[in-house]
């Protein structure tokens, strides 16, 4: 008898099913049930992946949930049509809502609310812990025989759903089935409500039994061995075949029928979900449409005062005729109008992305890269032929991107707007730490275990890492740690929310998709992610944080001030093609700037020698996986410095790759290749794309791969090019990075390189003012600035402000232009010539300091500096500990008083009584102690290193100056020796630690920086090296490495064979003077 | 043995009343012994079964008694019975708190999630695993004596007296009325569980049933069935047969 | 003058309060005043020594001696002498180098002593300590250490006055402490009391009568000194030293602590009872081993409201059955939650081996808890016993042929994979033609049948 199985449990619901849907869905088509319904506990979070594989596979799939109220039995619901889906969707949304992030309150009375038009299945039975707490209720337990409170529940859920209610009969062999199942039929006669079978499926097939088990443990915290009655004490609970089914259910035939009879009354698939667009942008009396191609052409005349090229025109027109043929104007409309928030309250933002980069985009504001002046193909911006949605980032200041989205809850209210989820899922080292504490291994076996996995993106090799952490690969827990952690790995943990994708409808957002809470405060996400929109053909605007958008802000302020000159910069109106910003950029002088700071970039940058505005664009997507996982990197730069001739297979390939010569770097080229080279549909293409990422659809990228192999040699391509194609097209696939976002980022690029070049202080000042941001520490911002001749200021209570500012020069109003500035400088300047401004640090520089103290500090100061510590703490009133932090910083240089006599000083504060009749300030006497000497002098070493302590730089020295005689007893050389170093020759070079970097693409080796007092020096270290000196390459503060020097190009590294600790010598430093003085 | 001479005086007056109390007929009642035992105030326990309560002179076994229940061996449902009545016994009879229920279990094959499941409170239940006979008697004649426990579950004959052996190591007459003498001290019941060859050797038991299997009946046949005969009772008519019907797919009800 | 003496252990186990206190109470061999506070004086024990030092002939002899016979026992130690317990302290943990390994040269004047003449500080060895060794608050410390002030010198160079405006009083008092300018006790200690009684016989005997009264005097005075003390035995220990032979040990836990003889008594016969004498007993030692405080008087044995009299009975009872039986043979049930039927149930002996009194028989368990749902065999066989014919229709066993009549199951457990071994089991309950029930198994997916019980 075929079966429809209609309650099964996927691994959305979290800690309990141990499928994924997609293993469901296969499973079930393999049974040939008639259909299946994937009903998670309070969510519909899994029900996209599962409509995915069920199409792939032709299986009728029906959506559901299992709600679980807190007053009566659970339920599982399957709506029937749209509208039923949308008050499940809104039920559960009001559930979640109410409760903590991850669960969820409902009440009869909530499911009667939105009962309309869905079938709803009581649970008879058979349920676990959470029907533990009213077990004496659930029908069909054996101690409920007589309740009459059970009977009163499922006579509610009948008159709730009239006509309409089923009792669900679970039969897993426990012993006593035949009498449960007499029972419920009894009971279901007594009700008036029709028996209906089911599986409470947790699993497809049995052997995910110990899995199961494992996440029980986990759920509830304790292992597998103490969890007891809370396992479930069978594998019954997987996909049963019809025929099993219909033995267990021989004597009611009718249950069984019964599913068949629910899978036709079902209709609704989530093919039917039409998604629309919040229309209220355009004004009265003017459609979208209408309205959008009135602020373009607006936007156009604003861009282009002197007149629309024709060029442009011509783009613009297609483009709009495209947007209207695919209803898309109310998205453009809607992230215009985020932008135009954005502007009017002064947050700088920059779209990105495919449709970003139009003509039309550039009209209204969205992105500031002019589609005249850069030659950009737009293939991917929106074609007829695929129904892709548009796609467009934006990118805001990082500090006000809350604004943002504050801004969006409000205009379309909670109820309209919710963020993309980003499901959080197992990985090796996640995976290691549950399973392995669910199976009791000793916790310190595990941490071994776990620190050892690092960050693995792929299988970890677990039998080897554990021979690495010394741990009996063969006792039999740890084989089951291996094989259990196989499985878990990628297993959603819970919702958490996408960085910045946001989702906004017509109509209520919540009978879309179910909205939960998010961990932070005010902060709602839907419970899909990105790719379950795409699935969908759902639109996000994606709102995201950047970094330097804030930096470019801040250094926009500061130079305004400090130039006088009453005009803005903008990220559009920087001079473009500055011959000095390309010579500093070729020159890798790049520190600070956006992107192309990284070593990876600026090792490339010598090589690449960018000299126009595309190279930029490049050079952005050329240090990413997809290009160097398809080994383009070398192709690419041998045929850019005419060392190989560039040819193309045929003229298709050559409209492909034309601009990067040949050689595939963008992700929209991969796609067109698989189109031109391998003959598949810009669809498939698509699909391989999206196959290719964090998907878990087993065998789908082998199809793809057969596929996308024959396609390219049927074509008269070779093999190994065919193999690197796919490869390209595998790394864009988890790293996609179009030609789209890199054009935009590239811009960013240009511009943050404009302001280093032109305004060295301001825009060093605007990072150490927007920090965390970028590669570098600021210590080596500032020591770049002071190398570019910027002079640095200490923090000074008598003239820091909290942000870094700028000193002398030109103040506003005093004359001068920027106009001069910038032609003084637009001839490269030798950097050693100091320029106008000094650099005067914040307080923010001081590690922990409140803000609220140095407002307190700013504010009583005014016009009058503070002439000693006594009267400091009278006129701003901090606390003594407040001010022997100052002290501790070393922060009254002003008042020429060092740090341990200040603090000497500090610690005499707020012990007398602050005296009602203040007669120090009536007196105006300075009260502080004449110098003292009975405190021990400090060294400079001991000077320097309470800088580092308290701001991690210091303007004195560099600390390796002092142990420079050990270093040298020890055969180290000085960083800036390297340059001269025969290349190949055995070194020894020592340095505080800056950077560790193991980018995913180096094949485990790991980037180290190192600087002392003459400069930074390289190292690469290899993964057998960083094994055997583990220890000190990750905990060392200062390492001495030594190994042969290699040059490259401009680049000059360290390949570290031996590698020492030298951290404790800092502590020796410190000392000095405690004991031996 | 170093007992004080106190003791020993003490000792003996306590046989010579024992001997007494035998020659009458067993259980007179000794409030003269520190004060009267708060076990007689309380009516008799009930067997869990009420067509057995109905035949039993005081509706069920006397307290500070010996029950004797012979069965037909292995799987024959006498045990279940006689645990059923201690649940009863532990739960809610003798001296209104209830007490232990010790069981001597010499084979170690007892299984205690099934006592518990007819009713046994864990929490009173003490299982005791006497090495060889003498210790079973010993222990069994303490844990009898211990006006604490209210029921003594134990198979007094030695294991090799199953069906078809010799009937060597029998509870021998003397002992019997030992433990007799023990249980009317304690104010326990005893329940002694004996093979079927035992049924024509005398007794000290205050009742003694026999207990038969049958087949049960009905669509799923979910109730246990047994007929048990009462082969000897004191102050009750003589042989009667009754049958017993127990729904074991139920557990028993938690009482108090 | 006072003379203290330190002893800073450097190889003390963690948290080990217990080898301090054993290394104190060995101390008692060469000064009746000891003392340890592992919060005032960390890893340490004191020594006053002020008294004694003429008995060895010097402090350094004295000192010597001291680490000589620690360093035996596998002890590291630095030891000093001085004025003060914090200046000894200070000295024993700062002063020496070298932590004291392998075997002190006799003779050696290593030990950092502080003259007993002159004052305690400056020129003394004190002044170029660390601060620490003042046993400073940690903030104090770290305070200090930004000043640069890290020796005690340093420290005393600081003007005095100023410093409690800005340290506290605390850090003065520590100095002062030290210096002997405030008193500072030396925080005494004394080994616990230990209940012990000893018999000696005139004449090496086997005589039972003798030795039972002997054991009876001696549980009566155990008993008399735990009942003053207000404490009741959980573990008592007897030794009986014969004339040939080890000695025989004969232990007796409790169920629940108690100071009665008359109980004590009975159980040591029970034990006494089987016990053969290699040889003539010469003496006997009785001790309770482990005793806690009468007035600690744990729960009684199913709950409070029941009336004392009727069940302090059953202690009695259980301490005699564990007694003569053994310990394990005495049983509390616990169930467990597993699938599996052999392993959902645990004994726990009533009578614990160890220390610790059991405090509850049981706690009172709701007889739901765990509870199988559906019915369990009271007889449950060691061995599943392996029915070769199967169950279709009859089975055989035990040399008789039983006729299946009903069946009911099957109940699947699959299960106890994380042990290693994974059981996959669909139980029946077979009642035969006669009426008798049995538990049987097959094992999956199409093994064997096995009977594994009966419902008795």
């Amino acid at each position: 008898m075929p079966y429809a199985e209609l309650h099964a449990k996927s691994n959305f619901s979290f800690l309990e099913g141990a499928s994924h849907p997609a293993e469901l869905v296969e499973r079930a088509a393999e049974l040939q049930y008639a259909a299946l319904a994937v009903t998670d506990r309070n969510s519909l979070a899994g029900v996209v992946r599962a409509h995915g594989a069920a199409k792939d596979r032709g299986l009728k799939l029906i959506i559901g949930a299992e709600i679980a109220p807190v007053d009566a039995l659970p339920v599982v619901l399957w709506p029937t049509d749209r509208a039923a889906y949308g008050r499940l969707a809104r039920l559960i949304t009001c559930g979640r809502r109410r409760a903590e992030k991850g669960e969820c309150h409902l009440t009869l009375e909530d499911i009667a609310a939105h009962a309309e038009g869905s079938i709803a299945g009581v649970v008879g039975g058979g349920m676990k812990e959470e029907g533990r707490r009213m077990k004496d209720e659930v029908p069909g337990t054996e101690h409920s025989v007589a309740s009459n409170a059970a009977r009163s529940r499922l006579h509610a859920y009948r008159d709730i759903f009239p006509g309409r209610c089923y009792l669900l009969a679970e039969l897993h062999h426990r012993g006593d089935d035949r009498r449960r199942l007499d029972q419920l039929a009894s009971f279901a006669d007594e009700a008036k409500v029709p028996l209906l079978a089911a599986g409470d499926v947790h699993f497809h097939v049995p052997g995910r039994q110990p899995l199961s088990d494992v996440l029980t443990a986990v759920r509830h915290g304790c292992t597998v061995a103490t969890a007891g009655e809370r396992l479930f004490p069978n594998a019954q609970r997987y996909l049963r075949s019809p025929g099993e089914m219909t033995a267990l259910f021989a004597r009611y035939p009718a249950a069984l029928e019964r599913t068949l009879e629910i899978a036709q009354r079902v209709t609704f698939s989530l093919d039917e979900l039409r998604y629309e667009y919040p229309e209220e942008l355009a004004p009265l009396g003017l459609t979208p449409v209408e309205y959008l191609i009135q602020t373009t052409w607006d936007g156009a005349k604003m861009r282009y005062p002197a007149g629309v090229p024709e060029k442009v025109r011509r783009l613009i027109e297609h483009e709009l005729q495209l947007i209207e043929e695919l209803h898309y104007e109310a998205y453009f409309l809607t992230v215009w109008d985020l932008v135009v928030f954005a502007r009017r309250r002064g947050i700088l933002c920059q779209g990105r992305g495919s449709a970003a980069n139009s003509a039309v985009c550039f009209c209204l504001g969205v992105t500031s890269v002019d589609p005249e002046r850069m030659d950009l193909l737009f293939e991917r911006f929106m074609s007829r032929e695929r129904n892709e949605a548009p796609d467009i980032d934006i990118d805001f200041e990082h500090e006000r991107r809350e604004e943002v989205l504050q801004y969006l809850y409000q205009k379309y209210g909670r109820e309209r707007a919710g963020m993309t989820a980003v499901v959080v899922t197992y990985r090796p080292r996640s995976a290691v730490r549950d399973v392995g504490r669910a199976l009791g291994i000793p916790a310190d076996q595990i941490e071994r275990l776990a620190k050892r996995i690092e960050h693995f993106r792929t299988e970890p090799d677990l039998p080897l890492r554990c021979r690495e952490a010394g741990i009996d690969c063969k006792s039999t827990a740890v084989r089951q740690l291996v094989d259990l952690v196989g499985q878990l790995l990628g297993f959603p943990r819970h919702l958490s929310q996408h960085t910045g994708g946001m989702v906004m409808t017509r109509g209520p957002l919540c009978e879309l998709v179910p909205i939960e809470n998010a961990a932070m405060p005010d902060r709602t996400v839907i419970q899909w992610n990105k790719d379950d929109l795409d699935e969908l053909g759902i639109l996000k605007v994606d709102c995201l944080a950047l970094g330097m958008l804030t930096a470019i802000r801040k250094c926009f302020d500061l130079v305004k001030k400090h130039s006088g000159s009453g005009s803005d910069l903008t990220l559009a109106n920087i001079p473009e093609g500055d011959e000095g910003v390309y010579e500093m950029i070729r020159q890798a002088d790049t520190m600070g700037v956006f992107q192309i700071e990284s070593r990876a970039q600026m090792s490339m940058l010598p090589r690449l020698k960018p000299k126009c505005f595309y190279d930029l664009v490049i050079e952005v997507a050329i240090v990413r996986p997809g290009p160097i996982q398809g080994n383009m990197v070398h192709p690419y730069l041998r045929r850019r410095n005419g060392e190989e001739a560039v040819e193309y297979p045929n003229e298709a390939i050559r409209g492909v790759l034309e601009k990067t010569l040949g050689v595939p770097l963008f992700q929209e080229q991969a796609m067109r290749l698989a189109v031109e080279a391998a003959g598949f549909t810009p669809g498939e293409a698509d699909q391989l794309r999206r196959a290719m990422g964090a998907w878990r659809r087993p065998g789908v990228i082998d199809q793809f791969h057969r596929k996308l192999i024959e396609g390219m040699l049927a074509r008269g391509f070779t093999q190994e090019w065919a193999e690197a194609v796919f490869h390209q097209i595998r790394g864009f696939g988890e790293y996609g990075f179009p030609e789209s976002h890199a054009a935009s980022f590239a811009l960013l690029v240009y511009v943050s390189c404009w302001l280093k070049h032109h305004h060295m202080a301001a825009f060093t000042a605007a990072l150490l003012n927007s920090q965390p941001l970028g590669f570098y520490a600021p210590a080596q911002l500032v020591r770049n600035a002071r190398e570019h001749g910027v002079e640095v200021l200490p923090v000074d209570v008598n003239s820091s402000d909290w942000d870094c500012t700028l000193e002398g020069g030109r103040r506003k109003g005093e004359g001068g232009d920027m106009e001069d500035a910038s032609d003084r400088n637009s001839c490269p300047l030798p950097p050693s010539i100091p320029l106008h401004l000094s650099l005067r640090l914040g307080f923010r520089m001081l590690l922990g300091l409140p803000h609220a103290h140095a407002e307190q500090i700013v504010r009583s100061r005014g016009d009058k500096p503070f002439r000693s510590i006594d009267d400091l703490a009278r006129r701003t009133g901090l606390r003594r500990a407040a001010i022997m932090r100052l002290a501790k910083a070393g922060i009254f240089g002003s008042l020429e008083t060092n740090r341990r006599q200040s603090l000497w000083d500090a610690l005499g504060q707020g012990q007398k009584a602050m005296p009602l009749l203040d007669t120090a300030a009536l007196l105006d006497t300075d009260n502080s102690p004449t110098t003292n000497h009975f405190l021990p002098a400090t060294t400079p070493a001991q000077e320097v290193l309470a800088d580092y302590r308290t701001m991690g730089l210091s303007l004195l020295a560099h600390p390796l100056q002092f142990l420079r005689s050990e270093l040298e007893k020890k055969k180290a050389v000085l960083a800036s020796q390297l340059k001269t170093w025969p290349n190949g020759k055995w070194v020894r070079v020592a340095g505080l630690v800056l950077v560790r970097q193991r980018p995913a693409t180096a094949k485990g080796i790991t980037f180290v920086t190192l600087e002392d007092e003459s400069g930074t020096a390289n190292l690469i270290i290899r993964p057998e090296v960083w094994k055997q000196y583990r220890t000190a390459a990750l905990g060392a503060a200062i390492l001495i490495a030594a190994g042969p020097l290699q040059r490259q190009a401009e680049n000059i590294h360290v390949l570290v064979a031996k590698l020492e600790d030298f951290s404790t010598h800092l502590d020796g430093m410190q000392s000095q003077s405690g004991t031996c003085q | 043995m170093i007992v004080s001479n106190l003791d020993g005086q003490y000792r003996r007056i306590e046989s010579l009343r024992e001997q007494i109390a035998t020659w009458e007929g067993g259980g007179l009642p000794r409030a003269d012994v520190g004060g009267s035992p708060s076990w007689r105030k309380v009516s008799a326990l009930s067997t869990g079964c009420p067509a057995l309560d109905r035949v039993l002179p005081e509706n069920g076994f006397r307290r500070g008694t010996l029950i004797e229940w012979i069965g037909r061996g292995e799987g024959d449902g006498a045990t279940t019975l006689a645990f059923r009545a201690a649940a009863g016994g532990a739960a809610a009879g003798g001296a209104r708190d209830g007490g232990a229920v010790v069981v001597l279990d010499r084979s170690g094959e007892f299984y205690p999630p099934a006592a518990i499941r007819l009713g046994i409170e864990p929490a009173r239940l003490v299982v005791v695993h006497p090495a060889n006979k003498p210790d079973y008697g010993w222990a069994l004649d303490q844990a009898l004596r211990c006006p604490a426990v209210a029921a003594v579950i134990a198979w007094p004959d030695s294991p090799e007296n199953r069906p078809g052996k010799k009937s060597l190591g029998w509870l021998d007459s003397h002992t019997f009325r030992r433990l007799q003498l023990a249980v009317e001290r304690g104010g326990g019941v005893g329940m002694l569980i004996r093979p079927y060859a035992v049924r024509s050797e005398p007794s000290w038991a205050d009742v003694r049933l026999l207990v038969e299997p049958l087949p049960s009946v009905g669509p799923y046949g979910r109730s246990r069935r047994m007929c048990v005969v009462v082969l000897r009772c004191r102050g009750g008519r003589g042989e009667q047969t009754v049958e017993v019907e127990i729904d074991d797919e139920t557990p028993a009800l938690p009482v108090g | 003058m006072k003379r203290l003496l330190c002893l800073w252990v450097n190889n003390l186990p963690e948290n080990s309060i217990d080898a301090l206190k054993a290394i104190a109470a060995w101390c008692k061999h060469f000064s009746p005043l000891v003392g340890i506070d592992p919060a005032l004086f960390p890893q340490s024990v004191l020594l006053d020594i002020t008294n004694v030092v003429h008995l060895f002939g010097s402090e350094e002899r004295l000192l010597e001696k001291v680490a000589d016979e620690l360093r035996i026992q596998g002890w590291q130690l630095r030891l000093a002498a001085a004025s003060t317990p914090g200046a000894a302290w200070a000295l024993a943990k700062h002063g020496v180098k070298e932590v004291v390994r392998g075997r002190w040269p006799v003779g050696s004047t290593q030990y950092p002593v502080t003259s007993n003449k002159t004052s305690p500080l400056s020129p003394s060895p004190l002044s170029s300590l660390p601060i620490t060794a003042l046993r400073l608050p940690e903030p104090i410390v770290v305070l200090l250490h930004s000043l640069g002030v890290g020796r005690i010198d340093q420290l005393e160079a600081l003007p005095r006055r100023e410093l409690t405006s800005r340290f506290g009083p605390e850090l003065l008092d520590c100095l002062d402490r030290v210096t002997g300018k405030l008193p500072e006790p030396l925080p005494a200690w004394n080994p616990p009391p230990r209940f012990q009684a000893r018999w000696s016989a005139e004449f090496p005997t086997t005589r039972r009568e003798t030795i039972e009264a002997a054991l009876e005097y001696l549980v009566r005075r155990l008993a008399a000194m735990l009942t003053q003390a207000d404490r009741g035995a959980m573990r008592l220990e007897c030794l009986l030293t014969c004339l040939e032979g080890e000695p025989l040990q004969v232990v007796v836990g409790l169920f629940r602590p108690t100071a009665w003889a008359n109980h004590l008594v009975q159980l040591l016969q029970v034990r006494f009872e089987s016990l053969q004498l290699p040889a003539p007993v010469e003496s006997i030692c009785l001790e309770a081993v482990a005793t806690v405080p009468l007035e600690l008087r744990q729960r009684e044995l199913f709950g409070e409201e029941q009336p004392r009299g009727e069940v302090h009975h059953l202690p009695g009872l259980i301490d005699r059955l564990s007694t003569r039986l053994g310990h394990t043979s005495v049983m509390r049930v616990r169930l467990i939650p597993d699938a599996q039927p052999e392993l959902a149930c645990h004994y726990v002996p009533l009578v614990e081996r160890g220390m610790r009194p059991v405090i509850k028989l049981a706690s009172k368990s709701p007889l739901g808890a765990h509870l199988p749902h559906i019915p369990r065999p009271l007889r449950l066989l060691h061995q599943p016993v392996r029915l070769p014919n199967g169950i279709e229709g009859s089975f055989s066993y035990a040399g008789q042929q039983h006729r299946v009549a009903r069946h009911w199951g099957p109940e699947r457990i699959e299960t106890g994979w994380w042990r290693g071994r994974t059981v996959a089991r669909d139980y029946y309950r077979i009642e035969t033609t006669a009426g008798r029930r049995y538990w049987v198994f097959r094992r999956l997916p199409t093994g064997p049948c096995f009977l594994h019980g009966m419902f008795d």
